[in-house]
Formats: structure tokens, sequence, C-alpha cells
């Protein structure tokens, strides 16, 4: 297969993700409307293209599923049967199939699944809905009735925000990248372009790059001679002002990121050495003019950063397109009656967390359902709305993207909690009985723990709320619980903005030098030795009457202390709060903070070493990025508080 | 005999789908290719002039294939340009619809090389002896 076939494959693959991802919820809509023409229509033509672009790929079984379903979509369309719950499930089965084919197709697998027995299915659905409705049904449509019919109106057209997807990130192509303070546009100069296909991009880019520079020089003239800011926007103008969008393969993005960070070190480097001449050679003119272009870039370079991390903001929407269906699933099938509010669907966030939110998020919703709301009988009694409801909310506040979760279920009974817990025998029936009622929510992200005596087909499966947790620390976010008996819960999830480039305090410890992300640390101290007292083996410092464990870093590191340090009579601490966990970590030295970029380590078990990746510092040297998620699971794992 | 620097539009809202069109044609020698979501778009580019050809898809949301046609052959600048429509399967209704509102051929897709030459031959060839 060459490269041509196969890039056509991966952009089938993803355009045709995207369909399903955009008919999904259209079937709930269409369950709460019934027969609505539009929609059906919708999902008709989506199926319709999919078994089409399919079939010139050779891709059979996809073909035949996407057929199948085509089918009864076209007769519903027609009028000719009519829409049931069982016609329904059936399809969305089929939608289920053909995402299961698209993957192994994206995997290489080489897995085959049998389509066969869903495509009978299918065609026996097919059969009863026609002997059901038949009969009653004027099945002599004119043709051009039907293509009239198939008009959809102009709500239904895709919007640009949902054609975001896993493989791609549609850039703006009109995205702004402000060079300065005089805002230099880049823009692709020729629209036409955009419209183009990929294998052209890399010349867009050069256009589009050497326009940057070409801008940035213009700027740099702007600033010494006064030019006119309208001048150095490119002629094209009116014919960029409709918003384009360029469909780029993600491996090219997360090139430029990459190649963003590298200027971020070189940057970083520049800075310092000429810092150096700056105290050297005060008088020098060159070194007057050195330190302003070195300012000049280090404006630029911050731009570009933005720049860059904005290309790989996506809508979160991406996600939450799934949930109506999957509430509807869920809710049928343990009989309740369940009600799914999404707001903030247009808040962005980085390509990575649309990856991977996904299921710590699904996890939820399904909890929600199976633990949180009740059945309608109870509802009624206890004066509720017999209709359940959870609320999705998504905003940004500072650099962080909440996702709070609601529902207004029964609550988490924190005493049967406490019960199960020592039930468990995953604490003692004193450290129960001790906890806070906050603390004790927490419970239900301990690993092995789960409430519901026999665990049900959803919640089960003997994965605990406690992946939730690690999954949304692989993002270096956290987890927080409210819940309030007898009215709901609420899951808080707190992640950053962007994943490569993050604020870091830089520590020293034996002489070495370790970057601290600087997100969940509270506060830092300095204290002497002998406000450190031992508890049964484990260091802890009072904060604020608040007993704290603390650990030295080179051993929490698992290095053997040269013991050097000990003699100091004081300590650095650093205090660490990770959503319910707060634990100090003692260092010799606090060096400032810094802006780095992640750079991951090949060949390096970072869960066992504790390291998120390495960057390079401002005077060229490599530091390790301390993985402070990984290293308070450990380290409180040993604990004694 | 055919014009390989002729202008064609390839009209489909599916990418992947111009996509592999787009190649077939550049498989056939034409160099020339543009491309359009929807009937509406095509329409506007088809306005604008200097197209040869047009291969588009029949299901489409906005204005879909036929009333593509339709806005086409009813305009007296663009009239006489030829369209092959694409459809998914040979549906007699479907073809007999299309072929009273002046389509010039259509293609059923999936289709590879030869066909797509062969049909463009065929309506080439029938223009040619119209004149």
């Amino acid at each position: 297969m060459n490269d041509e076939m196969e890039e056509i494959i991966q952009e089938f693959i993803t355009e045709a993700e995207e369909s399903l991802d955009k008919i999904e919820p259209r079937f709930v809509e269409l369950e709460q409307k019934g027969q609505d023409t539009n929609l059906i229509n919708d999902i008709f033509r989506s199926m319709h293209t999919i078994k089409g672009a399919a079939g010139f790929l050779g891709l059979q079984l996809i073909v035949d599923v996407a057929h199948s379903a085509e089918n009864i979509m076209k007769k519903l369309r027609d009028s000719e049967i009519a829409l049931s719950k069982p016609l329904m499930d059936v399809i969305l089965e089929s939608i289920d199939m053909l995402r299961l084919l698209l993957i192994h197709l994206k995997e290489k697998d080489g897995v085959e699944e049998d389509v066969a027995p869903l495509v009978q299915e299918l065609a026996n659905a097919l059969k009863t809905a026609i002997s059901d409705s038949g009969k009653s049904i004027n099945t002599n449509i004119p043709i051009e009735q039907a293509s009239n019919a198939s008009k959809p109106s102009e709500t239904m057209s895709p919007e640009p925000a949902s054609e975001q997807l896993i493989n791609t990130v549609n850039v703006d192509a009109s995205a702004e990248v402000t060079g300065n303070s005089q805002e230099t546009t880049t823009r692709s100069s020729k629209p036409a372009q955009a419209a183009e296909e990929l294998t052209q991009i890399p010349e867009i880019a050069k256009t589009t790059v050497s326009n940057t520079v070409k801008n940035a020089e213009r700027t740099q003239a702007a600033v010494d001679v006064e030019q006119k800011p309208n001048e150095i926007i490119p002629t094209a103008k009116d014919n960029t002002q409709k918003a384009q969008n360029l469909r780029v393969d993600v491996s090219r993005i997360d090139k430029v990121m990459d190649l963003a960070g590298e200027v971020v070190l070189v940057r970083n480097r520049l800075l310092n050495i000429s810092n150096y001449f700056d105290m050297k050679y005060t008088d020098d003119q060159m070194t007057e003019i050195l330190m302003e272009a070195v300012f000049f870039l280090d404006r630029i370079t911050s731009d570009l950063q933005i720049g860059v991390m904005k290309m790989r903001m996506q809508p979160i929407q991406k996600i939450f397109s799934k949930f109506p269906r999957l509430v509807r699933d869920i809710s049928a099938s343990v009989k309740k009656d369940v009600e799914l509010q999404i707001f903030g669907e247009g808040t962005e966030v980085d390509k990575t967390v649309i990856e991977h939110i996904g299921d710590p998020m699904t996890h939820i919703l399904r909890n929600s359902i199976d633990h949180g709301i009740e059945s309608s009988e109870e509802r009624i009694a206890s004066g509720k709305p017999p209709k359940g409801k959870i609320v999705i909310n998504t905003y940004q506040k500072g650099t962080q993207i909440i996702i709070e979760i609601m529902d207004d279920g029964k609550g988490i009974d924190v005493d049967n909690l406490r019960k199960k817990a020592v039930e468990k025998g995953l604490m003692t029936e004193e450290e129960a009985r001790k906890m806070s009622d906050d603390d004790a929510i927490n419970i239900i992200f301990l690993p092995g723990f789960s409430t519901k005596d026999v665990a049900s087909e959803l919640s089960g499966r003997g994965v605990g709320m406690d992946v939730v947790k690690t999954n949304i620390s692989l993002l270096n976010g956290y987890v927080e619980v409210s819940t309030e008996k007898g009215k709901g819960t609420t899951f808080k999830i707190n992640i950053p903005l962007t994943l490569a480039i993050i604020q870091a305090l830089m520590v020293e410890v034996d002489g070495a030098k370790y970057a601290i992300p600087l997100t969940p640390i509270e506060e830092t101290l300095k204290v002497s030795k002998k406000d450190i007292t031992n508890i049964t083996g484990q260091n802890v410092i009072v904060i604020r009457d608040q007993i704290c464990p603390l650990f030295d870093l080179d051993k929490a590191l698992g290095f053997r202390s040269n013991g050097n340090n000990d003699d100091l009579d004081f300590k650095y601490l650093i205090v660490i709060s990770l959503g319910d966990r707060k634990f100090c970590i003692a260092v010799d030295k606090l060096v400032g903070q810094e802006e780095v970029v992640i750079k991951t380590l090949n060949g390096l078990d970072t869960t066992a070493s504790f390291v998120l990746g390495a960057t390079i510092t401002g005077d060229g040297k490599v530091v390790f990025i301390l993985d402070v998620t990984g290293l308070s699971r450990n380290l409180m794992g040993l604990a004694k508080v | 005999m055919s014009d390989f620097k002729m202008k064609i539009l390839v009209v489909d809202d599916f990418s992947t789908m111009r996509r592999i069109v787009k190649n077939l044609l550049k498989q056939l020698g034409y160099e020339n290719i543009e491309e359009a979501e929807d009937g509406a778009q095509a329409y506007s580019k088809l306005k604008n002039g200097g197209f040869g050809f047009v291969v588009s898809d029949w299901n489409m949301p906005n204005v879909d294939g036929l009333e593509l046609l339709k806005k086409v052959r009813s305009d007296p600048e663009i009239k006489d340009l030829p369209i092959l429509m694409v459809t998914a399967e040979a549906e007699k209704e479907k073809v007999i619809t299309a072929i009273q509102a002046g389509v010039n051929n259509y293609i059923v897709k999936p289709f590879t090389g030869e066909v797509l030459k062969e049909k463009m031959d065929k309506i080439f060839e029938r223009l040619a002896a119209q004149k």
C-alpha cells in the first residue's frame, strides 16, 4: 500500500469517526422528538457517505454494516417504516460496530470482526418493522418529494465546532499570531489554498512562516520608522475574512510544538548569556543592541508559544457529544430516568486532555447514574421530581480548566463509606472514626473500593473510582468531591490549560537541581530542624495547627543522602496539596521559579522514577521534572499519618 | 484529445471522497482540480467561471447534487457545463430523475479510474458530436 493510499485511509478513519460523533447525539434527539425527517436524513446521509468512501477503499466490512443501517434509515426517511426502540437499538449497535471496525483499521491490528450476525440482526429488524407498519403506510412516495424532504434546515448544517477530531486538529487558518504590541497579523495569504489538500500544507506553512518572518522584519521597521500598521497586513485581506479551517495532521503540529519548545530553551539560554554581557560590557553599544534583540526574541517567543498552544486547543464538546447517548444507555439499563444538561461545551482544552478526559468522565457519569440518582419511586417519595438530573459544567478559571459533574441524587453516605472501608480492611475502625467527613468522602478513590454489595454490570468490572483519580492525575490535574445527603454529589475536575510548558519551582538537593511543577505547590516554608518531630517513624511538622507528613526529597527519590546537609539546622519545605492529600517535601535550597518545557524521556520508566520528564534550564543544564502525583502516591502509601 | 488543463470541480461533503475522486482524476492526467463541499459552494465557484467539468456527489447537505444540477441548467451563463453525477447504487428512479434534469452521465460508487475515464470520454464524445 503506497503512502498516498495510507494517508487517504487515515483521513477516512478520522472523518468517519467524526461523522459518527456527529450523528450519535442525533439519536437521542430523535428519541425525544419522534420521527423528525431532518434528523433521520442527517443520520442516513452520514451512513451513506461512510459506506460510499469505504467502498472505494475496499473496506468491505464497513460497507456491509453501513449499508444495512442505511437501508433502515432510508425506509425511515421515506416513512415506509415507523421508528421504534428495537430499530433504534440495532442502529446504535451498528454505530458501535463501525467504531470498532475503524479502531481495528487505525490500530492495524488485523483483527477481523464478524459482522454477519449484526447484519442479519439489522435485516431482521427491518423485516419486522416493515411487516409491522407495511400495510398502514403508503410506500409509494414519489422520489421528487423524498428528495425535497431531504433538504435539511439551516440548523442541521455541521457546525465548525463539531469538526474536531482525534487525529487532526483544525487550525484556524486566519488565527492571529501577534508578533508584538504592534499587532502583526499573519494570515495564509491565499485562502483558496487553505481548502487544498493535505499534501500542500508544507507550502502553506512555508508561506505563513515566511510571512511571519517578513512581518516580524516589518514590525521591527515599524518600531524604528513608525510605519502605519495597516501597511503590514497582507493584501489578500478581503479573501481571508471568512473563517477558514485547515485540517492538519497532528504530528505536524506536535513537531511545531516541539520546535517552539526548543526555541523557548534557546531563548532562556540567550537571556542568560546576554545578561552576562550586560554586566560585563555595560558601556559597549553592541551590548545594548544585543539586549534589544534578545528582548525582542523573548517577546516573540512567548507569543509563538501561545500561538502553538492555541493550535492544539479544541472545544471539549468533542468528548461531550458522546455523553447524551451514554446517559441514555446507562439509565435505561438500570431503569432510571435521567436528564443530562451540558454547559460550557465550547471551552477549549489541550488535545491531550480531550484524549484522556473521556474515560474518567464516563466513569463518574456511570457512578452518578448507578449509585447517585435514585429510582423514580424513591425520588417521588422524597419529594423530588421523578426525573433525575445530571449537569456537566465546564469553564476556564485562570490557567485551569474546571469540569463539574453534578447530580441531584441521594448523595454519598459518608458513614456508610467509613463502615465499608473498615469491612474491606482498607483502614482500622479507629482511623475511620478519626477521619473528617471531607476526608471520608475520598474513600471512594481508594483502590479496591466499591460500595455496592454486588458490583452492577455498569460500575463494576473491577474498575473503581481510583482509576478516575489516576487518569486525571496523568493530566497533572486532580478531582474533588462534595456531597450533601439527599441533595446530590458534585465531582469537580481541575486540569491545567497546557501540558507541554509549565511553571516550575527549581529546587536543589544534594547538589542536584530538580524542577517541581508549580500547580500542586501550596506554599514554601523555611523551618528550623527542631520543629520537625518524629511520630512512630514518620517525620511530621505542624503547620498552623495541622499535622503534615514530611519527606526528604533525596530519600523519597530513593537516593541515600550523603549526609552533607543533615548538619544544617534549617530546611526548606515545599507544601504539596493534591486533592485530599497534603504533605511536605524537604529540600536544601529553593532556586527560583522558571518556565520549563517538558521533554519526554525515552527509555525511562517514569512511574518508577517519579520523573515526569526533563527540561533544559537557562544555563544549559538538563534538569529532571518531578512527577509529584506519582511521588505522592508512593509516599502516602508509606505514610503513617 | 482530452484537455488535461481543463479546470474540474469535485463536489462532495466528505473530504475523503473529494480526495479519492481528485486522485483518480490526477491519475487520468488532469491537473487543474478544485473542490467544493456542497451544491451551494459549488454553484458560486462555477459562477466565477473557468470550469470545464463537474463531478458531483448526489447526497449532500444544504444544496444536494440534483439541486445543483437544476440550478446550473437553469443558469444561462453555465447551463452547458457537463456534469457527472456520483450515486451510491444504481437506483433506476433516481437516475431517471437526474437524466430528466439534464445530467450528462452518472457513475456508481465505488468506481475505478478506468470507469471514470470511460464515462468522461463518453460525455466529451457526445458533446463533440453535438457541435
